[in-house]
């Protein structure tokens, strides 16, 4: 097992787990932050795992670490709960992929950083 | 605050000019716009570039240019919001005239985008999004606005044709600019069958890597005459600047861009005129998607009909607001952070009549708008003609 960077480590809870939080007006903040705007405190919560594509968009040129995935598609989802992410949607002909398609977020690998090729892990949705 | 005037400007042809540094784009671009002022020292200078680290893994830029451009002790600073960093400059070196502080300030911004691989170079570019929740999993800068673009078309009926249209329109402008990268007319089905980059977007919705760098003198309008000779006065009356959230998927509307319509708001109300008062504008079309959604964030037209109002050739050079007479980000290229200084140029040579080729008939209020990132800041600036 490979050390990890502590800038991937400090990410994990976000990545692996949806760790969100919620500010006393109920606004959904992804990540957490170190303060909010609507109050002193944010309530921890997980996000929804479910959701739909609001946008989408098929990725043809891309950068090196995703460059032997094209053409893959990417979507702005909002979860069930209002929240939204940006995450690759896998597992799917990237010619059915539609505004309002039903997804489920899940834990997959997302790619090999830097020269020792470390495995970086995060969501993808796919259709639900 | 004092009034400030433009009194000489610096470009040079821009394109992938392998043979020269960030400091030689810079010092050319200098040199050609304090000769134009025909100014002998400079009081100061703030200078936009993106990420002279990545692309030229050079930081501490403003020591380095005011170095080779001869002007050491002068105070400079290089300044940061992504692509619209020059504009940032527009405003300081704006701010710092208009306080009393300076009279002689040199604004611009230099871009050396080709020393790297194309890899590196989306790599870098990616990095004016939210590098850990956009980038980390895998969307590019140009799929940003292919989302904003894909959602603008289910909402508004916005067609492919319409995001074409605005590229061959730049490039008709931008055949009449000598200082264009790419100076050629391109036809609605050469944007509409170029290599696919991300869906809907093709190659020539896209603006281009580009070297270079454009440069803007300022002073006091009051002393504008010693410099201008012949020239009217070009005057800055309206600086606007906002900021929105830094990941698109956070915006509560992806089809608008909600830093464009504030900072055009502060800008229109510091000059006292609203949309209908602007002759022409350069915007950022850095994606042609994003002049649609600027020219509705703008007020000129409403939302939803910026590709019908770009089909019917209202933002021709003959139309009803032309937009982009430069050729845009789109023809003329986008060498990041200097595109706004470049703006500014293209603003002040029409209002001045020497925008040769394309020149607009009798323009007396232009607008310039540029932006950073997927439209996290945007900077509108509004220059007369006294």
């Amino acid at each position: 097992m490979k050390i990890r960077s502590p800038r991937y480590n400090r990410e994990i809870p976000q990545r692996y787990r949806l760790e969100a939080a919620k500010d006393v007006e109920g606004r959904i903040y992804f990540p957490p932050r170190v303060s909010y705007p609507g109050g002193e405190k944010a309530e921890p919560i997980r996000l929804s795992n479910r959701g739909k594509v609001i946008t989408y968009t098929v990725i043809h040129v891309a950068p090196a670490e995703y460059s032997d995935l094209t053409p893959y598609p990417v979507g702005i989802i909002e979860l069930d709960d209002g929240a939204r992410i940006t995450a690759q949607i896998a597992d799917v002909d990237p010619a059915k992929v539609h505004i309002g398609m039903r997804v489920k977020v899940e834990f997959r690998l997302l790619r090999a950083e830097g020269e020792e090729g470390l495995l970086c892990y995060g969501y993808k949705v796919v259709p639900e | 605050m004092r009034e400030v005037a433009v009194i000489g400007v610096g470009i040079q042809k821009w394109g992938e000019l392998w043979n020269r540094s960030i400091r030689d784009l810079f010092v050319e671009s200098a040199s050609k716009a304090m000769t134009d002022a025909g100014v002998d020292h400079i009081d100061s200078m703030y200078i936009g570039c993106m990420s002279s680290g990545l692309f030229a893994a050079q930081e501490h830029l403003a020591s380095v240019l005011a170095d080779y451009l001869g002007v050491t002790p002068a105070a400079a600073a290089r300044v940061e919001t992504a692509c619209a960093s020059s504009s940032l400059a527009m405003r300081l070196g704006w701010m710092e005239v208009a306080s009393g502080l300076s009279d002689i300030v040199l604004i611009g911004g230099v871009e050396k985008m080709t020393d790297v691989t194309g890899e590196e170079a989306t790599f870098a570019l990616a990095s004016a999004a939210d590098t850990e929740y956009e980038g980390y999993n895998g969307v590019t800068f140009p799929g940003l606005y292919a989302m904003m673009a894909r959602a603008h078309m289910d909402r508004y009926g916005t067609t492919l044709e319409q995001l074409s249209q605005v590229a061959v329109k730049n490039h008709a402008n931008g055949a009449l600019n000598p200082d264009a990268q790419y100076p050629f007319k391109v036809t609605l089905e050469q944007v509409m069958n170029s290599t696919m980059v991300a869906e809907p977007l093709r190659l020539l919705h896209c603006s281009p890597i580009t070297d270079g760098a454009a440069v803007v003198i300022l002073c006091p309008a009051d002393r504008a005459g010693e410099f201008l000779k012949d020239r009217p006065r070009v005057v800055v009356t309206g600086s606007g600047h906002a900021t929105d959230t830094i990941a698109l998927h956070s915006r509560e509307d992806i089809t608008w861009l909600k830093a464009t319509e504030v900072a055009a708001k502060r800008a229109y109300d510091m000059a006292g005129v609203g949309p209908g008062d602007i002759d022409f504008a350069e915007v950022h079309d850095c994606f042609t998607i994003a002049e649609i959604i600027v020219t509705e964030a703008l007020g000129f037209f409403e939302r939803g009909q910026g590709g019908p109002a770009a089909e019917r050739g209202d933002t021709a050079r003959e139309g009803s607001r032309p937009v982009n007479t430069s050729g845009g980000l789109k023809s003329k290229g986008h060498p990041v952070g200097a595109t706004g200084a470049a703006q500014i140029i293209e603003v002040t040579r029409q209002l001045w009549g020497e925008a040769g080729d394309r020149q607009l008939p009798n323009p007396r209020r232009g607008l310039a708008q540029n932006m950073g990132g997927s439209g996290g800041s945007t900077l509108v600036h509004i220059l007369e003609r006294r």
